[in-house]
C-alpha cells in the first residue's frame, strides 16, 4: 500500500528516466498509468512493482492543466499502451513518442477530455438534483462538481 | 431472511433507514454521488416546557433510496450525523419493474437491524 510519503516526485523531462531507475531496481512491471486533475494542475501517475518481491513505487509528474505533455513509457514498459491511450484521450494528455495514437474508449476524440473538471456534466445539469431545497433557501444550490456557467449557458 | 441463506456479518446488503432518528438534514440526498437518496419533510412548530417560544423542527414525511441507481458506496451512512442509515443484511428485493426499485420509508424501516 503507498502512502502519500511514498510517491516519488518526477520532473516532467526526466520521467522516463526514472521509470528506468525504478526498472533497474526490478520494478519491471507497470500496474497502472492514470492522471488526476487538480485544478490548475494535472497529476500524471504511474505505479511500478516487482513481480517476484512485490515491491512497488509510485512516481507522479506534475504537468500543467494548460496542453499537458509527457513523454511515453512504451518503449520501456509495453502494458504502458493503453494505459497511455486512455489517459490521452479522458485528460487530454498528450503522450509523445507514441505510434498508436487512436483513442481506446471515445468514439470519436471528444473537444473537452471527459475527466477534466471545466468538462461540462450535461446531465448533471439537466437531471433535478434531490438536494437542492429549493423551498427554504433563496440562492440557488448547484450540485457538487456543477458550474455555474455550464447551468447558466443552457438557459 | 438473510440467515437463512448463510450471510456473513461482513456482508453489505442494503442501506436501511432509523426514521426517529433522522432530521431530514438532506447530507445524505447531498453527498449521494448517483443522486439515489430524496427526502419529504415540513417544519413544524413545537413549545417545549419550560422555553418561552416555540422552536421549529423539521419533521420527516418521506425517504425514498432508489436501488436501481444506489452503488452501494456507503457514503450517506457515513455522512449521517445522527446515525439514521445503516447497512441491513437484507438483499432479496428484486423487482419486474425498475419504479420498485425506489424504497420509501416503510420498507426501508422494515430493513433496521436495531
Amino acid at each position: 500500500m503507498i502512502t502519500g510519503s511514498q510517491i516519488i516526485e518526477v520532473a516532467p523531462d526526466s520521467w522516463v528516466q526514472a521509470a528506468k531507475d525504478q526498472h533497474g531496481q526490478g520494478l519491471q512491471a507497470l500496474d497502472y498509468l492514470t492522471a488526476v486533475d487538480r485544478g490548475g494542475a494535472v497529476e500524471v501517475l504511474a505505479h511500478l512493482v516487482s513481480p517476484g518481491t512485490g515491491d512497488e513505487a509510485m512516481l507522479r509528474a506534475v504537468l500543467p492543466a494548460d496542453a499537458p505533455h509527457l513523454a511515453s513509457l512504451v518503449s520501456l514498459f509495453p502494458g504502458a499502451d493503453w494505459h497511455e491511450r486512455e489517459t490521452a484521450e479522458m485528460f487530454g494528455i498528450e503522450f509523445y513518442g507514441r505510434i498508436d495514437t487512436d483513442p481506446l474508449l471515445l468514439r470519436t476524440p471528444s473537444e473537452r477530455p471527459p475527466l477534466r473538471r471545466d468538462s461540462p456534466l450535461p446531465e448533471r445539469v439537466d437531471t433535478p438534483w434531490p438536494g437542492a431545497e429549493e423551498k427554504q433557501r433563496r440562492r440557488r444550490r448547484l450540485p457538487p462538481g456543477v458550474r455555474e456557467e455550464w447551468v447558466d449557458s443552457d438557459e | 431472511m438473510s440467515d437463512e441463506l448463510g450471510g456473513t456479518a461482513q456482508r453489505r446488503g442494503v442501506i436501511a433507514l432509523i426514521p426517529e432518528d433522522c432530521t431530514s438534514c438532506m447530507l445524505c440526498v447531498r453527498e449521494c454521488p448517483t443522486w439515489c437518496i430524496s427526502l419529504d419533510s415540513h417544519t413544524e412548530e413545537v413549545t417545549q416546557e419550560g422555553s418561552r417560544r416555540p422552536t421549529k423542527v423539521a419533521v420527516l414525511d418521506d425517504f425514498r433510496i432508489d436501488y436501481g441507481l444506489c452503488m452501494y458506496c456507503g457514503i450517506c451512512i457515513e455522512v449521517c450525523p445522527f446515525d439514521a442509515l445503516e447497512w441491513s443484511g437484507d438483499f432479496d428485493y428484486a423487482t419486474e419493474d425498475r419504479s420498485g426499485l425506489v424504497q420509501d420509508a416503510t420498507t426501508l424501516e422494515q430493513w433496521r437491524q436495531t
